[in-house]
């Protein structure tokens, strides 16, 4: 019995570091943006009777779809085509793919600029060609721009999640599907797609969650021209920063949103092996 | 005479960039035959049945199905119910679904393939279970829902692919009873292949011994057991007391244990030849006229439940014997007509003194 209550005790040990950083790093800033938020009543009315707030979760939402669903789509693909590839040639493409998510977001958006942005090297190439280098920029410094943007360092997550899953995909199932008499596309929906569908939901879902947060990018390639959540965020504590408990209020908001979608992931994600139950 | 269900002429195949290569192969299932394919290893009969299934396309040859060509068909269009290895049931689906699954894609209304389903589980008996998943089922019951769904949609002939290697001894053999079983009731011919020659030989019609891309011998289990063609087959196929030797006389060939005398040989003397012995052969104690008898120590000695599998160490090798009785062993003969001859194509690179008793 002391042997098993000391291993409790270590076991608990190895816990603190991870604790502290939990305490120090997350548990207290949210309970000083509470403290802030509540100190002053209404704070979270003048948030939500805004006309302001609503365009950004309006802009927000449309940027969270699109990025998101572009970077599914196209991350499974990927992630498709790697996992039928030699397993040597797949590790060195993985290298390549996850690159973008060491860079800063700031890195990501300035790049765009170089190359789509009016004086772009891509956007002078198609003038050449006859397009409107003003129209084509546009593009980028919308908010479809903005989540074409996104979607750089938002596909390499999707392929990283959706990749175990694929190579481990057992294809006789395909086989199987089609000597009963599928075609190949019958089969990969029948029988590929019901399997691939939680991890689909919950790559979505975080996606979408880190997407609906960022704000990097976002401020460097469009400013605050875009209403999207993050930005108005960000204008009411570094531009016109009189409301602060308003500020708190939106904080909260914003954390509770992207928490809420990161929840229906897990929840999806949870569901992936019910035999393991 | 009718068509064999199904038939591979004169069919090669070679995998890209790699050494393994299927020689010309011949081979038929007629209606309502169960044929097994065995083989070790890289034999080639799992490219057998994949060329069979249209999950290959063969290099040279044709695959014809109840007379029609198929060998350009796509694996739907062959109507083959295939079961393989690990099942392959689709995990999302219930048992019922899976069964279903055939007469769905084949466009049966929902209620019709419903019943068809049920009635097939029935027959495998497993009605109270439709309605669980794969994960939910043990191995035998996922083999019955795979067997099921093979047959549901009445396919022209049934391929095997290793389909007990999954399960445990006793469950082995009572699912090999219970495809034979089923083989039987539905007449559908079935290309069954394993790597057990014990399950080929007790289920099979006929057998066909694969090795290194060929096909070594085709015939009735019998056949194969009692009248191998070579020295491989002879050691694949049951187990065996195999001696390399030369042909003495019309009857006689001197082994490493000594002279074997046999029933007429049809060899000249000095052939080289494997004699072989199949150990319930061998008789216990000396025989009444002294032929083919050896004396010697007992080695190892195996209890295997019915009988008992022993090594009699003699002179200049070994004798593995089978028989039902306890005690000691010290002398044993074999009868003449146990003794088989099998002509060497050439003189073997592993030419062994000692008996050389295998699988």
């Amino acid at each position: 019995m002391p042997r098993r209550a000391s291993r409790r005790g270590r076991l608990a040990l190895l816990a603190v570091p991870g604790g502290l950083v939990l305490l120090v790093f997350f548990v207290a800033p949210l309970l000083a943006i509470w403290a802030d938020a509540i100190a002053e009543p209404g704070s979270f009315r003048r948030v939500l009777d805004s006309p302001v707030f609503w365009r950004s979760v309006r802009g927000s939402a449309l940027l969270t779809a699109v990025a998101s669903s572009f970077s599914l789509i196209v991350g499974s693909l990927v992630a498709l085509h790697l996992s039928r590839i030699d397993a040597r040639l797949r590790q060195t493409l993985m290298f390549v793919i996850a690159l973008p998510l060491t860079f800063s977001g700031l890195i990501v958006a300035y790049g765009f600029i170089l190359a789509y942005g009016r004086a772009g090297f891509v956007t002078q190439t198609l003038a050449f060609v006859g397009a409107d280098p003003v129209q084509l920029a546009g593009i980028l410094f919308s908010p479809v721009g903005l989540a074409f943007a996104s979607s750089y360092y938002l596909i390499p997550r999707v392929v990283l999640l959706v990749l175990p899953v694929l190579i481990n995909f057992d294809w006789t199932h395909i086989a199987a599907a089609e000597s009963l008499g599928a075609r190949r596309w019958r089969a990969l929906a029948d029988v590929m797609l019901p399997q691939l569908v939680p991890t689909l939901a919950a790559a979505f879902c975080l996606v979408a969650a880190v997407v609906f947060g960022a704000y990097g990018t976002a401020l460097a390639l469009v400013g605050t021209r875009v209403s999207i959540l993050p930005l108005q965020l960000y204008s009411m504590i570094a531009e016109t920063g009189s409301d602060f408990p308003a500020a708190a209020a939106l904080s909260i908001v914003l954390t509770g949103c992207c928490s809420a979608i990161i929840a229906a992931g897990e929840v999806v994600a949870a569901r992936r092996e019910p035999g393991d139950a | 005479m009718s068509a064999p269900t199904l038939a591979l002429d004169a069919v090669e195949f070679a995998y890209p960039g790699a050494g393994f290569r299927l020689a010309r192969t011949d081979l038929v299932v007629a209606p309502g035959e169960l044929v097994a394919v065995i083989g070790g290893s890289g034999s080639g009969k799992s490219t057998v049945l994949r060329l069979a299934a249209g999950f290959l396309a063969p290099a040279r040859g044709r695959i014809l199905i109840d007379g029609t060509d198929v060998t350009e068909a796509p694996p739907r269009a062959r109507e083959l119910g295939v079961v393989f290895q690990a099942y392959a049931l689709f995990p999302h689906m219930t048992a019922r679904e899976n069964v279903a699954y055939p007469l769905k894609v084949r466009g049966v209304g929902t209620r019709q393939r419903g019943e068809q389903a049920m009635r097939m589980l029935g027959l495998v008996g497993l009605t109270p279970l439709a309605d669980r998943r794969p994960d939910q089922l043990s191995g035998g019951q996922q083999q019955r829902v795979a067997l099921a769904r093979a047959l549901v949609f009445r396919p022209r002939a049934l391929l095997l692919d290793e389909p007990l290697s999954a399960l445990d001894a006793a469950l082995r053999g009572e699912m090999r009873d219970e495809i034979r079983r089923l083989q039987r009731e539905h007449g559908i011919a079935t290309l069954h292949v394993t790597h057990d020659q014990e399950e080929a030989l007790s289920m099979a019609d006929r057998v066909v011994v694969m090795r290194e891309g060929r096909i070594e011998q085709v015939g009735t289990p019998r056949e194969l057991y009692e009248h191998p063609r070579s020295r491989w087959v002879a050691s694949f196929v049951g187990q065996a007391n195999l001696w390399e030797g030369v042909v003495r006389g019309a009857d006689a060939v001197e082994t490493p244990v000594g002279l074997l005398r046999a029933g007429p040989i049809g060899l000249p003397p000095g052939t080289r030849a494997t004699v072989l012995v199949r150990p319930e052969g061998v008789r216990l104690g000396a025989a009444p006229d002294g032929v083919n008898t050896f004396t010697g120590r007992l080695g190892r000695d195996r209890f295997l439940g019915a009988t008992r599998r022993y090594d009699l160490e003699v002179a200049g090798g070994t004798v593995v014997g089978e028989t039902p009785e306890a005690g000691a062993i010290d002398a044993v003969h074999i009868p003449r007509a146990r003794v088989q001859v099998i002509p060497a194509p050439a003189m073997p690179s592993n030419f062994q003194a000692n008996g050389d008793p295998r699988r």
